[in-house]
């Protein structure tokens, strides 16, 4: 087939469709906000050489929409092209946007009509990034990009009106040329960093917009390895926090109790003094150092180095203690690696995908994306497993809703039903898996009535489930704090490792095991170290090969490393409260707000000798502090990052730290100096060389084979190679083989009873993150959900007479607190639902210290309570009517584009239309 | 034993940048480009480059050139520019119209001949340069009969009702 671009015919054709489009948008670049080199519709005039249109630019009778605070439409410049519809509907899957080609004058339509930010619309930015004009646009370029762009609109007119009478002469060329150069003389101000997300583990990154410290636009493109174009409401907008009024600028000192400021040399000092004197007297165990989950590996790297080389104990950890410690152990133990099994690509490729635990679309939403896409495309089965409705549940092809705290039992009764059906894949257990005759002993009880019986699925309902996941061919498993914050997570977590290998959905494209991963870098802080028992690369601080192989890395004795597993942040909190632990290092983590039972942390916080926090803010944690240091965001910094599926990502510095404040790698080597090590980094990138030559699982990382969208997946083999998915030929456990663990269910530590009925199911949501120190210094985040809030089902609000807005008390066996209600049909029953970001005290008030024994990650979901109404005057809904979680989506396949070829006055190019505004 | 301190930091110092950091940002790109140096070698010739400035302005034929100019940007002030576009065009039309009679073979024309400028009409090279003065009225009258809204759409010849 031969195409041709430039016959008359075409030429005429294209010039008919951009007399169209012009006749849609006005050209006004000079003063336009999206003129800075990427504007689609004037760099497409510009090249065409347009002399002038051969239709009047009509203005559509809408006004512009501004509700949303995050973007506005211009109706009068949308050239419905459609772009936005696509993206809204088959990439972010949110299926808001619509075009009504049939309308008098059609426009883009949320929710078929209604103001941006009384819609469904989640915020995500897809539509805004995808606009090839100015018709979506960031508010925050509004009035911000161009030298002539800050004039006021009455003036903006009057210059747009005289340049077009001017240009009835001197043709458009001309006028274009000077948007041109515009465009030219914006570039020097406009920077564009690359950098990598840092509210969630899916590792978006993207282009930073900047003018100085003033961030413009979250840009994503095309050539990033995870996301594309693709964003959440955090990544794309909530991004204040960095030039925030409450970030630290410099360190602080308790004195006579209250913070003064310090210069970092005293303040270095300080810390330096007292960890040592601690050190000496107690012994380098009576210190604890939690590194940040949302720091970058090399600060990771570097925080572990100074616990083991300059403090001498392995009590380094980090919050994967939290929440994904137990899948990391569940999945080491059975397949050899605590990471995901393949890529975001490789759950795109399954065609069954079974999410348990896990809220998608809030927690993870560029690939809850990316499922939905699948989903929507026809060629992928999703069943959700959850106690609460979530989108992903109302989504789904089959939603089930065990009892909470069952899920251990469900997932061996379906792994022994895949033996009894002949679904076990017993080629590939019998060459790569070992212990499979213990294991389907171990399984024998659990048949399909003895586990109706305790999850409350009926008989029918698992063995539909059953002969779904015997039938896949190729099978994922989605699972995320829903799991692991039990006390059996590590080995719920387990038994999701097993059935995919009973199955043989191991070592395949489309197959595996993915624990999604909450911070942006809480796989690549354990990857490098901050855990109690394992060097970075996954060494084990007891194996006396790999001690001897760090400690000549760091250039010391092999007995000078610790010998033994330290303690885990969870571990260390008690032992402080016992007043074992005498001093502790925090960085980057809010201990005081996420940890369970508040009162207790915040109890063993005061009973420290000597507390450092390193935050950009004066965090709850920080409050408790002698010494606070103040480090800086991502932005302000380099370094890598390590997302959900272990793909290393490089990010770069896009505006200087604020104030006094550091690098987070900068203070920890500050600080090793003024403890007496020459640790002598001066860039990032020297860490990274450091670890690179030590540890095999990252031989061949290097920043150069980082440098822009470039990003290696460990393991990565001295020559570079990085491993898409694991397991393709061995498991690396004992013979290569993977190993069915031994498991059996066992019931929640806490489960409710008369006096605490409800079972208190707690998460993220979409708009925030943690204890909000980001999200909520952006009003767009903060003004779309306001407030916190419990979810109860219809069933119970009726049985206890509360409407949405109602107050009520949530007693749990540890403590209390007052929030409103918010009724949805979410939850039901005897299951209510807390987000677990606001509040003051905060929801882990509620939550006990029971544990999953085999990690200690604490059992946030295994909390039972009671909720009393309080004689309180009913109050506004907690969640404002407008949320998108009250919009009604409008799905539709795509753009209906054939709607306007068919209509009778629609003519095809070159031929000349009668109404070129509205097609 | 450490109680919690509630501690606000101190607000940011204002985040754009100062005017002095502004200037020097300018000052920087005037004298990576040498516009700076151009600028000093300018103002450092002082009453030299001022002399010969002034004593070139100062000559009979610059003042009239600066009057004439001004003459004629009163006169195109006064000109709807549909009507100037009329008038130029067609004059470059004409002009044209001439040249191309000039620089035809007028050989085989006939002169018309009439009595009182029987003698005048008899020469045949007066005629051939009267001819192409004509030609160009012709054009000249066609070109300026008729409306012209959108003088870039008559020029590129494309229908446009572009306002």
């Amino acid at each position: 087939m031969e195409i041709r671009s430039d016959s008359d015919l075409v030429r005429k054709a294209r010039e008919e469709g951009m007399d169209r489009l012009l006749s849609k948008h006005e050209l006004y670049c000079t003063v336009c906000e999206n003129n800075n080199g990427d504007c689609t519709m004037h760099n497409t005039v510009a090249d065409m050489g347009i002399d002038i249109q051969r239709y009047e630019y009509q203005r559509k009778p809408y006004e512009k929409d501004t509700s949303s605070p995050f973007y506005t439409y211009d109706p009068d410049q949308c050239i419905l092209c459609g772009r936005c519809v696509e993206a809204c509907q088959n990439v972010e899957v949110n299926e808001t946007l619509t075009i009504d080609y049939d309308m008098e004058h059609p426009r883009v339509l949320w929710d078929g009509g209604r103001p941006i930010d009384e819609s469904s619309c989640v915020h995500c930015g897809h539509c805004v990034t995808v606009c090839p004009c100015n018709a979506l646009l960031e508010n925050t370029m509004h009035e911000n990009t161009g030298p002539f762009t800050f004039v006021p609109q009455d003036m903006k007119r009057s210059m747009v009106d005289a340049t077009k009478t001017i240009e009835k002469t001197t043709g458009a060329r001309l006028i274009t040329g000077i948007s041109v150069l515009d465009m030219h003389w914006r570039q020097p101000e406009i920077k564009r960093t690359k950098t990598v997300c840092t509210y969630c583990g899916v590792g978006c990154s993207f282009e930073m917009w900047t003018r100085d410290r003033t961030i413009l636009k979250i840009q994503p493109v095309e050539e990033a390895p995870v996301n594309g174009i693709s964003t959440c409401i955090k990544g794309k907008f909530a991004w204040d926090f960095v030039n925030s009024d409450k970030r630290l600028k410099t360190p602080l000192i308790r004195e006579n109790g209250a913070f003064r400021e310090a210069d970092w040399e005293e303040a270095l000092s300080l810390v330096a003094k007292r960890l040592l004197e601690v050190r000496d007297t107690h012994g380098p165990d009576s210190i604890g150092i939690i590194g940040s989950s949302k720091a970058s590996n090399e600060e990771a790297y570097l925080a572990q180095k100074l616990a083991r080389q300059i403090i001498g104990t392995n009590n380094i950890d980090n919050s994967s203690r939290y929440c994904q410690s137990p899948a990391s152990t569940g999945l080491s133990r059975t397949a050899g690696y605590g990471a995901d099994a393949g890529r975001i690509e490789d759950l795109q490729m399954a065609d069954v995908v079974i999410m348990v635990g896990s809220n998608t679309a809030e927690s993870h939403p560029v690939i809850a994306s990316r499922l939905k896409a699948a989903h929507k495309q026809g060629h992928q089965k999703h069943i959700v497993i959850d106690t609460r409705q979530h989108e992903m549940a109302k989504r789904a092809d089959r939603f089930l809703r065990p009892h909470a705290s069952t899920d251990l039992a469900w997932v061996l009764a379906i792994t022994r039903y895949q033996f009894d059906h002949g679904y076990a894949d017993l080629e590939f257990l019998e060459k790569r898996v070992s212990g499979v005759d213990e294991y389907r002993r171990l399984l024998e009880p659990y048949t399909l009535e003895f586990t109706a019986e305790v999850t409350g699925l009926s008989v029918e309902e698992l063995a539909e489930l059953g002969e779904t996941v015997g039938r896949a061919e190729r099978l994922c498993i989605v699972w995320a704090m829903g799991v692991t914050q039990h006390s059996h997570g590590t080995d719920t977590s387990s038994a999701f490792s097993n059935l995919l290998l009973v199955t043989g959905n191991y070592g395949r494209p489309g197959t595996g095991s993915y624990p999604m991963r909450g911070h942006n870098n809480v796989q690549g802080a354990s990857d490098f170290g901050c855990l109690r028992n394992k060097y970075p690369g996954y060494d084990p601080v007891t194996d006396d090969a790999a001690r001897e192989r760090w400690a000549k890395g760091w250039g010391m004795d092999k007995d000078s490393l610790p010998g033994k597993a330290g303690e885990g942040n969870f571990l260390m909190v008690q032992a402080a409260e016992k007043e074992d632990l005498k001093a502790m290092y925090v960085i980057g983590e809010e201990t005081a707000f996420s940890d369970a039972d508040t009162n207790n942390v915040h109890d063993a916080f005061t009973k420290l000798d000597f507390l450092v926090v390193q935050d950009m803010f004066v965090s709850r944690t920080a409050q408790f502090a002698d010494v606070i240091l103040p480090g800086c965001p991502s932005v302000e910094k380099e370094g890598t990052f390590v997302n959900t599926e272990r793909r290393i990502q490089r990010f770069y510095e896009v505006m200087p730290p604020l104030g006094n404040s550091r690098p987070d790698w900068r203070i920890l080597t500050d600080l090793a100096n003024h403890m007496g090590y020459a640790w002598d980094y001066r860039h990032p990138s020297e860490i990274m060389d450091e670890c690179a030559s030590i540890s095999p699982l990252f031989a061949g990382v290097s920043y150069e084979r980082l440098a822009g969208w470039k990003s290696l997946l460990w393991p990565v083999d001295t020559e570079g190679n990085d491993t898409p998915y694991l397991y393709r030929n061995e498991f690396p456990l004992e013979n290569g083989k993977a190993k069915l663990y031994p498991l059996e269910w066992q019931p929640p530590a806490e489960i409710s009873d008369e006096q605490y009925p409800f079972m208190l199911d707690n998460g993220r949501m979409l708009e925030h993150f943690q204890s909000m120190n980001q999200t909520g210094q952006t009003e767009g985040t903060l003004k779309e959900v306001p407030d916190w809030f419990i979810e109860i089902g219809p069933d119970m609000a009726k049985e206890m007479n509360l409407e949405d807005g109602s107050w009520v008390r949530v007693s749990s066996r540890r403590g209390s607190l007052e929030v409103k209600v918010c009724v949805t049909d979410r939850v039901q029953g005897y299951t209510a639902f807390m987000p677990i970001h606001q509040g003051k005290p905060g929801l882990n008030l509620l939550t006990g210290e029971h544990h999953d024994p085999d990690v200690d990650t604490p059992a946030y979901k295994e909390t039972a309570v009671k909720i009393e109404p309080l004689a309180r005057e009913k109050g506004e809904p907690p969640l404002p009517h407008n949320n998108f979680r009250y919009g009604s989506r409008t799905p539709i396949d795509g753009v209906p584009v054939e709607v306007k070829w068919m209509q009778k006055d629609y003519r095809q190019p070159p031929e000349h239309q009668s109404h070129p505004e509205r097609n | 034993m450490a109680e919690r301190i509630e501690y606000t930091p101190p607000p940011n110092e204002d985040l754009d940048p100062s005017a002095h950091e502004e200037l020097e940002r300018l000052l920087q790109i005037l004298h990576r480009q040498g516009v700076l140096r151009f600028a000093n070698d300018v103002v450092g010739s002082e009453e030299d480059l001022a002399r010969t400035l002034i004593n070139a302005l100062n000559r009979e034929s610059s003042l009239n050139a600066i009057q004439n100019l001004s003459s004629l940007f009163l006169a195109l002030s006064s000109i709807p520019p549909g009507r100037f576009y009329k008038t130029v065009f067609a004059l470059r039309d004409a002009a044209a119209a001439v040249e191309a009679g000039i620089r035809s073979d007028r050989e085989d024309d006939a002169a018309p001949g009439l009595i009182g400028t029987y003698h005048l009409l008899k020469d045949e090279a007066l005629w051939k340069s009267i001819a192409p003065l004509l030609d160009g009225l012709k054009v000249f009258h066609d070109a300026m009969d008729r409306d012209v809204e959108r003088p870039i759409s008559d020029l590129k010849n494309k229908p446009s009702n572009f306002q």
